[in-house]
Formats: C-alpha cells, sequence, structure tokens
C-alpha cells in the first residue's frame, strides 16, 4: 500500500513515503526507522510526503516518535512538501506547528547544516 | 440506500474497509473528498475497538452501517467489545504529545474533527458509534 525511498544524504536520510500509510501496515515504516536510528546515533530525517496519499494517526503518531526519538540525540525531523491530505490531517492534529515543514529543498540542507 | 460489512477483530481487516467505502462510493456516486473521510474515519474508529476492545477476547462481533439519504451520510459502527464512549475521552494535540499512548486520542481527535455530529449509544452490551458526514 506504500512504498519507501531511502536516500542517505551528507547530512541526513531522505526517505520519500508514497501512497496509502495505513494502521495495518504502519509498522513497516516504525522498523526502518528504528533500523537506521539503532545504526546511526546522530542523525536527522527528511520525509518527503509529497505522495503520500492517506495516513492513518497510527502513521502520523511514526512522524512524532521520530521527533521524540531524535531529539535526545540533536536529531532533527522535518517534513519536506506534505502533500494537501497530509497537512489536512497535521491541521486536523492540531500539529501543524509541531514538525518543521520545508518546501524548497535548498533551505532544508542550510537548516541541517546549522 | 443502505450497505452493510461485518469484520473481524484483526487490523488487516482496515482493507476490507476500503473496499466497502470504494464500492459505496460507486453505487451512491459519492465525492472523492467524503470517500476519503469516510475512510479514515472508519479506520480509526476499527484500529481503537480492535486494539482496545476486547483484551484478548475472541467472540468479536463489529458490523459498520452505511446510510445515504440526500446527501446526507450516516456512518454506525457496532460492536460487542467492552463500554468505550469516545464522546468522553478528551482529545486534544496537547494530551496527544504528552502521552501519544493514551487510548484512542490521536483517532478519536481525527473522528471528532471531520464528524458532524457524533453520538454513542450502549445497548445490550453492543457499542454503537452514529456519525453523521
Amino acid at each position: 500500500m506504500f512504498e519507501i525511498d531511502r536516500k542517505t544524504v551528507a547530512k541526513f536520510e531522505l526517505l520519500k513515503i508514497s501512497g496509502k500509510l495505513v494502521t495495518a501496515e504502519a509498522y513497516k515504516l516504525e522498523d526502518e526507522i528504528d533500523k537506521i536510528i539503532s545504526k546511526s546515533a546522530a542523525i536527522n530525517f527528511v520525509f518527503d510526503l509529497c505522495k503520500l496519499e492517506y495516513c492513518s494517526s497510527y502513521g502520523l503518531r511514526i512522524f512524532i516518535k521520530a521527533k521524540k526519538d531524535l531529539k535526545m540525540f540533536n536529531g532533527k525531523v522535518i517534513i519536506f512538501t506534505p502533500s494537501k491530505n497530509f497537512m489536512e490531517l497535521l491541521e486536523i492534529a492540531g500539529l501543524e506547528d509541531f514538525f518543521i515543514i520545508e518546501n524548497d529543498i535548498a533551505s532544508v540542507v542550510e537548516l541541517l547544516s546549522e | 440506500m443502505r450497505k452493510s460489512i461485518v469484520l473481524n477483530k484483526r487490523i488487516e481487516d482496515i482493507e476490507k474497509i476500503e473496499r466497502f467505502v470504494e464500492t459505496a462510493g460507486k453505487e451512491m456516486e459519492l465525492e472523492p473528498e467524503l470517500l476519503y473521510k469516510m475512510n479514515l474515519i472508519l479506520e480509526e474508529a476499527f484500529t481503537n475497538i480492535v486494539f482496545y476492545g476486547f483484551d484478548g477476547r475472541n467472540d468479536a462481533d463489529i458490523k459498520i452501517n452505511l446510510n445515504s439519504d440526500n446527501g446526507r451520510i450516516l456512518l454506525e459502527i457496532i460492536d460487542n467489545g467492552k463500554a468505550f464512549n469516545p464522546l468522553e475521552v478528551q482529545a486534544d494535540a496537547h494530551s496527544v504529545l504528552e502521552d501519544d499512548t493514551k487510548i484512542g486520542g490521536l483517532g478519536v481527535l481525527i473522528i471528532k474533527k471531520l464528524s458532524k455530529e457524533l453520538k454513542y449509544k450502549r445497548i445490550d452490551e453492543k457499542n454503537h458509534l452514529i456519525i453523521t458526514l
């Protein structure tokens, strides 16, 4: 139902998530994130969500958890080019200010170079 | 027009919900935005029932009724799990961030925000969650 395309860039892990992040399958994303964090503590995540058509509350919790988990390593989570549906979900949940949201890759690189 | 579906207490049945909503949408000629909302509400309600409603019991009886009448959509989710009234759950972003393991918090918040009206009844040891869209 969803696909993860992972790229390691100098200062961050770029995870492009496409499709539908339903509760029954969202654990696969959680496992992937946990695996990356366990291998490298000092890390930043950029989630490219332009092709994320649908996300359940369980899926949203995974992004919240990633941000909380990385905080202890001074890592950042950036939501990059969120889809309309994902932005609406953040607004419904009152979490639009919880995440750093960027639509321009140059801004992402600059932010993570600080 | 009315449609119903019976589900098992297994999270994989979310796929059945998606197919149910898709079929109902075609038959009832519903807008994609409405189908998206319906899908999300039903997934959140069903997830709460499966994860928290039965404590290992194997006699789960979960049913969804969908009524469409002059553009008004009524969803009824019936289950024989333990009593759970989502209207009594304090659901806001702050509580979700403080404790993201809290039962139903984020899902209930989504259901409340996407519904025009939400009613809950406990009848004959069954939860009835009635949602107007």
